[in-house]
């Protein structure tokens, strides 16, 4: 029955995403709260305490319910774990996507599921040192639709093995995010489009993870995703590495090149993420990257840049703001800016409702835009 | 422990083509002709630029420009005026009239000139 119940929730159709704005509760390692340790995929047991004691608010839980007691209710299915070396979970997060609001003409509203997916890790030997990691689950149609393939499909965003001698040093093969800037929520960031880190940007390769004191960070060669045709897949290597500062603070450095039979790509960042204390923090990234095609279309280099603050007023709730910037040519001075605030509400842990306009503006010397606004409300559940 | 290995491998296996950044590199940066049939070498390159520009918005039912492969589809759209790219809509709606769904792609910086021209090249020059 066990097995049956395992295979079902294989079977079932796909993320959560890494918070790392979560130094402002003074988590500045993405490995404190996850399996990976560059941030993204399933949470530990410790991430997931973190998420029921501190993220979320506790409104609605019993009164008489202290913290740790509302910790041990954070396993899966509400359950305290009875084995240590097996862990699983299960999202959900859909969307109203709303893009000209009140435009009679254009107003374009669509419901997207996107995220649907299972989870599980197998972790064996003394402190956890090997792990073995997996998801499975829905990828939403794409923006832009693709001749010739599927537009919707099921697929794992991650498989990967990892050994872990010792909290300095970890080493992980398989199918993983490349290594590279602020993994932000926001998979639509300039700072995950243009680099090429999206959502669906996973690659096979092989990581190696370092961490002390005062230094975090990691290299990565990666040879593509293997579900794709090889002319297609992205083969190369990146790395990221991240100081504290001042024991609350984090700046960093990203570089990552990779190329395919038709176009490669070379890209470099430097980032922050500030503590602002009580939960509160600012992200920034700014980063450029080059790009060369075959056919020499598109090609040339853009710049961008992120900066997001993220601020807590009280326990479960976050009020984001966010400001994207792209420069799709820098010789030119043409730039777009989307910007906008977001609301997000833990009201228990395994919930989340989240609020976000944006308004995108043209800056051109030649053309005259109107801006373009969206807003999207989203719920969040994972079990 | 047999068992959570057979899922992996399950999982590993029963994907199907996955897309993702690159799933259409080929298409818009190959230098490998890829004529529609009849052969014309304008469509392609113009397909691209429609592919990477437009379709994000452009893909409902009623108008899904990813699924007009062949010039025959784009002249029955309307969107097409056959040797004409000024009067053709296409092309006008990228050009900022001050009217509303001018000024196209929204959201996203204008059309770069040499994509623009291809777009104009391939109109003047469908057999």
């Amino acid at each position: 029955m066990k097995t049956l119940i395992l295979f079902l929730l294989f079977l079932l159709p796909f993320k959560l995403w890494a918070y790392p704005n979560y130094i402002g509760h003074g988590y500045p390692s993405c490995l404190n709260c996850h399996f990976n340790p560059f941030g993204g995929g399933q949470l530990n047991d410790y991430g997931r305490a973190v998420s029921a004691t501190l993220i979320s608010s506790r409104t609605f839980y019993p009164k008489t319910w202290n913290e740790e007691k509302i910790a041990y209710t954070s396993g899966f299915l509400f359950r305290k774990p009875k084995q240590n070396w097996f862990r699983t979970q299960a999202n959900y997060r859909g969307f109203t996507l709303v893009r000209n609001p009140g435009s009679s003409s254009n107003e374009d509203k669509t419901w997207i599921t996107m995220q649907l997916d299972v989870r599980a890790v197998a972790k064996f030997g003394e402190n956890d040192k090997f792990i073995f990691a997996g998801d499975y689950g829905k990828t939403p149609k794409p923006q832009q639709p693709i001749p010739g393939l599927t537009e919707d499909n099921f697929r794992s965003r991650n498989l990967y093995f990892g050994y872990r001698p010792n909290k300095q040093l970890g080493i992980y093969a398989g199918l993983m995010d490349k290594v590279y800037g602020i993994r932000v929520v926001e998979h639509i960031a300039f700072s995950r489009v243009v680099p090429q880190v999206t959502m669906n940007d996973q690659t096979y390769g092989v990581q190696a993870h370092f961490l002390n004191e005062n230094w975090e960070g990691g290299v990565h060669g990666f040879v593509g995703n293997y579900s794709q045709d090889a002319d297609l897949r992205m083969k190369g290597a990146s790395t990221m590495w991240e100081r504290t500062v001042a024991k609350l603070h984090r700046i960093g450095a990203s570089f990552l090149t990779q190329k395919n039979d038709y176009s490669s790509i070379t890209s470099y960042a430097v980032h922050g993420r500030f503590n602002i204390k009580d939960g509160s923090a600012l992200l920034a990234e700014l980063g450029q990257a080059k790009k060369s095609t075959d056919n020499n279309q598109d090609e040339g280099t853009s710049r961008y840049g992120l900066l997001q603050t993220s601020v807590r007023p009280w326990r479960g709730f976050y009020l984001l703001a966010n400001v994207d910037y792209l420069k799709q040519d820098i010789q030119k001075s043409d730039y777009t800016v989307r910007w906008g605030p977001a609301l997000q509400y833990f009201p228990i842990q395994r919930l989340e409702f989240r609020a976000d306009i944006y308004d995108t503006r043209n800056f051109s010397s030649s053309t005259t835009n109107k801006d373009t606004w969206m807003y999207l409300l989203q719920t969040h559940i994972w079990l | 422990m047999k068992i959570i290995l057979s899922l992996f491998i399950l999982i590993l296996f029963s994907a199907c083509e996955d897309y993702n950044s690159n799933s259409a590199d080929k298409l818009k940066y190959s230098n490998e002709p890829q004529q529609e049939e009849g052969g014309d070498p304008n469509f392609a390159p113009a397909f691209a630029v429609i592919q990477n520009r437009c379709t994000s918005c452009h893909s409902g039912f009623h108008n899904n420009w990813s699924t007009y492969t062949s010039n025959e589809k784009w002249l029955n759209s309307g969107l097409v005026n056959r040797g004409d790219p000024d009067n053709s809509l296409i092309i006008r709606r990228t050009i900022n009239s001050g009217q509303a769904g001018s000024n196209m792609p929204q959201g996203t910086g204008a059309i770069p000139d040499a994509e623009f021209e291809t777009l104009r090249t391939w109109i003047l020059n469908i057999p």
